[in-house]
């Protein structure tokens, strides 16, 4: 009886050595994998960091309308901003090759759905910066065009035509990640039909006189004589 | 002929069997008989100027009368002859200053001593601007004559806030009227333009030719016209026009930065024929809706022109904005810098171009409603001495303008 037990202590005490065994090598190598990533992140982040101090991006990220991306990147500056974004992408990069060394299916599987999964995440962020570009452009625009038209609530108006494009973008952004579903869809359509509801209305209703008055305007240039010319 | 490829193959063709030519004139705005009559009379009253002299004379009406079998044109006078205009199938406003150089082309194929051009409409008053254009080029050496028009005190405003007193202080030469259209050039000019730059590669642009002849060192003079063509019936909206004007005026400044920065004090240029008075009404202006723009300007852009303005400068706008209408001045010392601050932020690209240069418009409302209320009442001298002072402001504040040029990044407050 005694044996028996001491057969199967033995038994599945080489099981366990065995699998240690049989992890420690993948372990090396996801161990190895960070390290090479660490050393890749580093001398990336450096010839990065160079290349965007080089380009002045940090001014220029603030002329491009990202004067935000100041506030919430450390140091308040974008340049520590995208190099510790970009350094961080290795270094996850380097972390899943690491673990696809396991060769285990579930490990595997996750490596390959979370691979399949990167160009979403990658194009929700591009959409992001890209979204945010245009809605400052076209709200500096729209306020700049408001203001030379003699509009009291140019700010407004602008404000309301950035935070139209923001709300857009972070619908496609939530869409492209696949989060949130339908419900996204559905609040996105709520939202945006009930802003432009609210506009059309405030326009309709708060601006029905300066367009009489404009259109009175343009009927009656022709026989108002500017006491002043600009050209 | 390579050099005449931006011409339509038609025009092209003619100027081939013109051969030479001693003077072409561009007159785009003429499309009647009688107005090109005018001209060819206006020509006549001098005749010096065309006597043994080959000129050609380009005008919209040439495409709708074709030449007659012997190249001559259906015109009383011998030796003058006419060519299609436009050259190019389409014209806006880029393609405009397109047809300069292909003017410039033209008049260099044949040879031409002067070549000049007439974009303002055509009646008996204006007859005689080809003549009195290109007169000092023939006959006293000059490479380019620039009109002088008998000042409005309400008229050319653009003129009188930015363009005159920015050319004058930049180039240091007193053209009245930089942007004036109509013009004259000598064939030295012509070549100047026409022949690549050793900087860019490219030729000149023609946007600015005052500029253009300034900076090549040739001779400029400025012939009185006495009243100034009527604007354009449809002109653009303001802010539009106003982006235009100084996109194309900073952009020169910017290719032309290592003349202007040696250039000093400014030099009178020598006016031809007697300077004459327009009549002038006096007209009330109410100057609410302008001060309105501007305190709605400070109010809302002071995001934007913070961003091209030092501290000091936003600060005493903002406190002009609060200043009641009947004492609003805006001061010439800080017009100029407001000026400058929005070159150099044109320069450096601290936001979208167009979106700097549209910001401008409530600060120039402002300018505009402080001129109002101090020449009002004015007459002609005071107000020549109204500009002359606000001249002199441009010119005090070119150093900052250097300093700011050379040395953007340093600590400007």
């Amino acid at each position: 009886m005694w044996n028996q037990v001491e057969l199967a202590l033995d038994e599945s005490a080489r099981r366990i050595i065995s699998g240690v065994v049989n992890l420690l090598p993948g372990f090396v190598a996801l161990v190895v994998a960070l390290l090479l990533s660490a050393i890749v992140a580093g001398i990336v982040g450096f010839l990065l960091r160079r290349s965007l101090r080089g380009i002045d991006f940090d001014s220029r990220a603030a002329g491009w309308g990202l004067g935000g991306l100041a506030q919430i990147s450390p140091s308040k500056s974008p340049t520590v901003l995208v190099v510790r974004f970009v350094c961080w992408c290795i270094m996850l990069v380097g972390f899943l090759i690491g673990i696809a060394a396991f060769d285990a299916t579930l490990t595997s599987r996750m490596v390959l759905r979370l691979f399949a999964y990167l160009p979403n995440l990658l194009a929700a962020i591009l959409l992001l910066v890209a979204g945010t570009i245009v809605a400052r452009f076209l709200a500096r625009g729209v306020l700049i065009g408001a203001v030379n038209m003699n509009v009291q609530y140019a700010r407004l108006l602008s404000l309301g035509v950035k935070w139209l494009v923001l709300v857009l973008t972070a619908a496609m952004a939530l869409d492209h990640l696949g989060i949130g579903g339908k419900i996204v869809d559905l609040a996105f359509a709520i939202l945006f039909g009930g802003i432009v509801l609210a506009l059309a209305l405030a326009v309709g209703l708060g601006s029905k006189d300066l367009v009489s008055r404009s259109l009175e305007r343009q009927t009656s240039r022709e026989e108002e004589r500017e006491p002043f010319h600009h050209l | 002929m390579a050099e005449l490829d931006t011409i339509a193959p038609e025009a092209r063709d003619q100027v081939e069997s013109l051969g030479a030519a001693d003077l072409v004139i561009a007159l785009p705005a003429c499309g009647s008989p009688e107005g090109l009559q005018t001209i060819v009379a206006g020509l006549s009253s001098s005749p010096a100027l065309i006597q043994d002299r080959q000129v050609v004379l380009v005008s919209p009406l040439a495409a709708i009368q074709p030449l007659q079998a012997n190249g001559e044109p259906p015109l009383a006078r011998p030796g003058i002859r006419l060519l299609p205009y436009p050259f190019v199938e389409q014209l806006d406003s880029q393609t405009e200053r397109d047809d300069l150089r292909s003017l410039f082309l033209i008049s260099r194929k044949l040879g031409a001593r002067a070549c000049a051009v007439q974009y303002s409409g055509i009646d008996p008053a204006t007859a005689g601007v080809p003549r009195a254009l290109v007169e000092p080029v023939l006959e006293q050496g000059y490479d380019l004559a620039a009109p002088y028009y008998a000042r409005r005190k309400f008229d050319g405003l653009i003129n009188s806030a930015i363009v005159y007193p920015l050319t004058r202080a930049l180039y240091g030469k007193r053209i009245h009227y930089p942007m004036a259209m109509d013009q004259a050039f000598s064939a030295r000019l012509v070549d100047w333009c026409c022949k690549p730059s050793a900087t860019s590669g490219g030729s000149a642009p023609l946007a600015w030719m005052t500029v253009n002849a300034v900076c090549a060192g040739l001779e400029v003079c400025q012939v009185s016209l006495g009243v100034p063509p009527p604007p354009p019936k449809s002109t653009p909206e303001l802010s539009t026009a106003l982006a235009a004007m100084l996109d194309s005026l900073f952009l020169d400044m910017n290719r032309n930065a290592m003349f202007w920065q040696r250039a000093r004090a400014s030099q009178m240029v020598p006016m031809l024929g007697a300077i004459q008075t327009a009549p002038e009404e006096s007209p009330a202006v109410d100057v609410r809706k302008m001060i309105d723009a501007f305190q709605l300007g400070c109010r809302d852009l002071a995001e934007i022109w913070g961003a091209v303005l030092s501290p000091a400068a936003l600060i005493e706008l903002r406190k002009l904005a609060r200043t009641p209408a009947e004492q609003f001045r805006l001061p010439d010392h800080l017009w100029a810098r407001l000026i400058y601050d929005f070159a150099l932020g044109h320069r450096q690209r601290v936001m979208n171009r167009d979106h700097l240069l549209r910001a401008l418009t409530p600060a120039y409302l402002g300018w505009v409603a402080s001129y109002v209320l101090e020449v009002q009442d004015a007459g002609p001298r005071q107000v020549e001495e109204r500009l002359d002072r606000l001249c002199l402001a441009f010119e005090a504040e070119k150093p900052y303008l250097l300093s700011r040029w050379r040395w953007p990044d340093r600590f400007n407050p």
